[in-house]
């Protein structure tokens, strides 16, 4: 093929094979991003392939202008109109699909085609925000793999073999993976060099610093892992698996608030100290999946938390400052016996009650407490009143909505899950002036034998009680007084055996034995892709390097990976046939080389046997050559013998010896 | 001064490179011929990476991290990939056709490589013919460089830059080669007067050094093979040397045949008597007429076809050439 003009690559037309491939591989780009997108981006997406199959078929041209602009402007009130309207990363990856999507429209040049590949290359990192799985570390690999394989497509003209672009794009990124293996140990993670505002991505997810009835409930349903708890030495026992995440002291007759909110981190009480062990706890390190949220969990009762950007709270307990975005990890330690301080100024707060509302229930407590001596008494009775009266658990319960909401509950239906009963024992004891906050946390979690941990799933969210009593916070739990049950087995299993209509079909399905235990492999996968990859920290790495290297300068990790990329580099060149080394020549030719190194060539036509020979006659004073022609003529000329390799070096050997002195 | 400096050193690249690529019939390409550096478009590869690092960095995103890496060390790989298209690659020039002067001429090129590998597409680039692309695989390609031919003679292509951006157009190897391969142009014919020049007219002084003619006769008719029993008087000297075997046969002279020789056209330049030559072959082998023709040096017995005519033209091609 010739063309008499020369024209630039970048400026020549694309190929039919390359529009089919850039058509393909854009679906396959966008469609990752739709569980996160608005719907209708779809019909966008079907609308530009359905432009594209006709540029393919021979409408050769651009789209006029006002088609173009048209299309944006419609694209760009659509995402408006379907609530990213704010400054957020999510509005600002759906304008970037749009204008993936956009521009694939006015490719027909390998410089258009080129960069609709390389933003194909970019979403793909925008994907890895939103998801950090090993399901998402594939994904990665495969548009890596795709993308390539369209630019393959893009830059050859018309020589297009599939076969080959893969081959070549296999090789490519697998060629790729020692540096890139480098790159990540060693690049040193840099705190972000500015905040997107509304840092939220996808949903969020777990308990949040309200809880109204029903909110637990709905966590109730989901399957997703909330986080993940591995101990240094003993596991709590099972009925201890309380994890407790924020308290809740403000009560506006419906709805249980924090008094510091997640979302403004400024209003958070500074310099709080956790509680004093008074014995021995337990150690461990928890590992949060991301929820965009900022509580972290810990078993009762904190004494001691590590982590990155970690706040202590006055309540016993600590947050992060920022929303979790990404796998969070912390250490801490705790103890069944503490020793508060600094309470009292939140005693107050945690007695008060709504003007109005339940008047009835704080008739009915105040009834109670006045049969009974202490507090503590008190308490013992309410929960034995759960246990005797009718009280039902369900997942299902009727709605308790209004000011009269948890009244009709405990003197009325009765029926209720574990928020219902916390939050209407809580009015209860603040009736009677107990300092009283609710508790919004998980409870239970499934032990992953091969990976050492606990897994808490969101469907374990659970709410409970804790109440000033002889100057400590107890922990109350009602749910555990209605279904003792609950408190040693997970909700799943609990409601899969007492009333399986109250879960989903997805979570009965998951409960098959096969499956269940393919979950939990899966889930131990995952722990590990936490621990290794997402977690990972070059202190790893640097401490590593300096107990080889000693003190890590930026010089020597420069010279460290220079000398890194050029083994591999040598090792591919190898292994592409670049580089070949020299053949070693076979003995005897070998030896007889070095002979005549030392004693000057053979000359034309001299046989190995004449050559020795002459040898022996010029230096007279040498010895070794007679011994050596017989080695090699016998080894050449009787058949089936073989030439005895270390009886020949070490006359060689010998020789060298001889010329040495 | 900008316009001066780079003037000098693209004088001094091209010296260094006549230096390094000299005019060889046939190159190895390695290490030491071929030129290797990241296009724009691996460039702009770069600053994607860039860019995924900062999404890396802000949203301290682990994976991100990965790509990012995983990018930058997919452009280094792709330089050995490139570099491997040309490295061990040998061209070689074969052959030229024949043709007239103002038309385009073709040269071929084999390329050869000792192991079966898809080196992909490679472009021959030059001024001349634009780009030449060959999809180079197995041990052996052909590539034919189409060249104006601008005067009588040989017609050589000049260094020519062969390059390859295969597999992904990220890196660039190139190499500028000079290959001695010729194709032939012939002159356009020209009518000039012809003067018959009779076997009387002593042309001795215009082929003064040649002892074939000074030696020959009138009677001498042509070259034939040798066969066993000739006599060595009758040995043709000349073709021995070029290790033909060939006897001088004499006979009787038969006007019939037309000769077309070199000093029937006097007073005229050397390019355009042999544009005269050309022009009467073809009357010639127009009218199917047999025809031989006389150069200084040069004698082609009569004969008619266009194999014959390509002959003479070759001839007259390669006259003071060869």
């Amino acid at each position: 093929m010739s063309d008499l003009v020369y024209i630039p690559p970048y400026q020549r037309v694309i190929h039919q094979a390359a529009f089919k491939a850039l058509l393909v591989v854009q679906f396959l780009t966008v469609m990752p991003f739709m569980p996160y997108m608005p719907n209708w981006l779809l019909v966008v997406l079907f609308l530009v392939v359905i432009w594209r199959w006709r540029v393919l078929h021979g409408e050769l041209k651009k789209p006029p202008l006002i088609v173009v602009l048209a299309a944006m402007a419609v694209g760009i009130i659509g995402i408006l109109l379907s609530g990213l309207n704010r400054y957020s990363l999510d509005t600002a990856v759906a304008l970037c699909l749009l204008g993936y999507l956009l521009k694939s429209l006015e490719v027909l040049r390998r410089r258009d085609a080129i960069l609709q590949i390389y933003l194909g290359l970019f979403l793909t990192g925008v994907y890895l925000l939103y998801r950090f799985d090993p399901v998402a570390g594939l994904v990665m690999v495969g548009l890596l793999l795709v993308n390539f394989i369209a630019l393959q497509a893009v830059t050859s003209d018309v020589q297009f073999n599939f076969r080959y672009a893969a081959k070549q794009s296999t090789l490519l990124i697998i060629g790729a993976i020692p540096v890139m293996i480098a790159g990540y140990l060693f690049f040193p993670r840099l705190p972000p060099l500015w905040t997107i505002p509304n840092e939220q991505r996808g949903a969020m997810t777990g308990m949040s610093d309200e809880l109204n009835p029903g909110s637990v409930a709905e966590l109730a349903r989901s399957n997703a892992p909330a986080f993940r708890v591995s101990f240094s030495g003993n596991l709590p026992p099972r009925s201890q698996w309380y994890w407790r995440g924020n308290t809740m002291s403000a009560f506006d007759g419906e709805t249980w608030r924090s008094t510091v909110s997640e979302n403004n981190r400024f209003s958070w009480p500074r310099n709080a100290t956790l509680p004093t062990p008074l014995n021995t706890g337990y150690q461990y390190t928890v590992i949060m999946e991301s929820s965009g949220r900022r509580w972290l969990y810990f078993l009762d009762w904190p004494t001691q938390a590590q982590g990155d950007n970690l706040q202590v709270m006055p309540d016993g307990r600590a947050v992060s400052e920022r929303p979790l975005n990404s796998v969070y990890r912390y250490q801490a330690s705790s103890a069944l016996e503490v020793e508060w301080s600094d309470q009292e100024r939140y005693l107050q707060e945690s007695t008060l009650l709504p003007r109005t509302g339940n008047e009835g229930l704080r008739a009915w407590a105040i009834d109670r407490r006045s049969q009974v001596n202490s507090d503590s008494e008190f308490i013992e009775s309410i929960l034995s009143y759960i246990r005797e009266q009718d009280f039902y658990y369900t997942l299902r319960p009727p709605l308790y909505q209004g000011a009269q909401g948890m009244e009709n509950f405990w003197l009325g239906a009765r029926r209720g899950f574990c928020e219902h009963y916390a939050s209407a024992m809580a009015i209860i004891l603040r009736s009677v002036g107990i300092p009283t906050r609710l508790v919004g946390g998980y409870l239970g979690g499934n032990y992953v034998a091969s990976g050492d941990y606990i897994q808490v799933r969101q469907m374990e969210a659970h709410a409970w009680l804790e109440a000033w009593i002889n100057g400590s916070w107890r922990r109350i739990d009602p749910t555990a007084a209605v279904a003792p049950g609950r408190v040693e087995i997970n909700i799943d299993d609990f409601f899969l055996d007492t009333q399986p209509s109250d879960l989903s079909l997805m979570t009965r399905v998951g409960k098959l034995g096969l499956i269940n235990q393919l979950t939990m492999y899966w889930d131990s996968l995952n722990y590990k892709w936490q621990v290794l990859v997402l977690d990972y920290d070059n202190s790893t790495a640097l401490n590593w390097f300096e107990a080889g290297f000693g003190k890590a300068t930026a010089l020597k990790l420069a010279i460290a990976f220079l000398s890194l990329m050029g083994i591999v580099a040598l090792m591919v060149a190898y292994f592409l046939g670049m580089i070949q080394f020299p053949a070693r020549t076979k003995e005897p030719y070998r030896s007889l080389a070095k002979i005549e190194r030392w004693f000057g060539a053979r000359e034309p036509g001299e046989t190995i046997n004449n050559y020795l020979d002459r040898l022996a006659h010029q230096y007279p004073e040498w010895s070794g050559f007679d011994s050596i022609k017989t080695l090699i003529e016998r080894s050449i000329y009787k058949p089936g013998e073989r030439l005895d390799k270390k009886a020949l070096s070490l006359l060689i050997a010998d020789l060298r010896q001889q010329k040495m002195y | 001064m900008i316009r001066w400096l780079r003037k000098k050193l693209n004088i001094n690249m091209s010296n260094w490179i006549e230096k390094r690529l000299p005019v060889q019939p046939s190159v190895t390409l390695d290490q030491s011929k071929i030129f290797i550096v990241p296009t724009r478009q691996g460039l702009m590869l770069l600053l994607i990476s860039l860019l995924v690092i900062l999404l890396a960095i802000n949203f301290e995103s682990a994976l991100n991290y990965a790509l990012a890496f995983w990018i930058v060390s997919i452009l280094w790989v792709a330089v050995h990939l490139t570099f491997r298209n040309l490295s061990g690659l040998s061209l070689i020039g074969i052959s030229g056709n024949l043709v007239r002067v103002g038309d385009t001429a073709e040269v071929t090129i084999k390329l050869t490589s000792r192991k079966p590998i898809d080196r992909g597409v490679v472009e021959f680039i030059h001024e001349e013919w634009g780009s030449v692309q060959a999809h180079v695989s197995g041990l052996e390609t052909w590539v034919r460089l189409p060249l104006t031919a601008y005067n009588r003679g040989p017609v050589s292509p000049p260094r020519f830059r062969l390059e390859s951006r295969f597999p992904f157009g990220l890196v660039v190897a190139w190499s500028q080669v000079h290959l001695d391969v010729r194709a032939w142009a012939y002159p356009i014919s020209q009518q000039f007067e012809r003067v018959a020049v009779g076997s009387d007219v002593d042309d001795d002084q215009d082929l003064l050094d040649d002892h074939f003619f000074r030696e020959g006769s009138e009677d001498f008719h042509s070259l034939r093979a040798y066969v066993p029993g000739d006599s060595i008087k009758r040995m043709h000297w000349p073709g021995f040397a070029r290790d033909v075997l060939l006897v001088k046969a004499f006979s009787d002279y038969q006007s019939s045949d037309e000769i077309i020789a070199w000093d029937q056209f006097p007073g005229v330049s050397d390019e355009q008597r042999l544009a005269a030559i050309a022009y009467y072959s073809e009357v010639f082998h127009r009218r199917q007429l047999p025809f031989g023709v006389v150069l200084p040096g040069y004698e082609i017995e009569p004969g008619k076809g266009s194999e014959h005519l390509n002959k003479v033209r070759r001839i007259l091609a390669e006259f003071g050439y060869v």
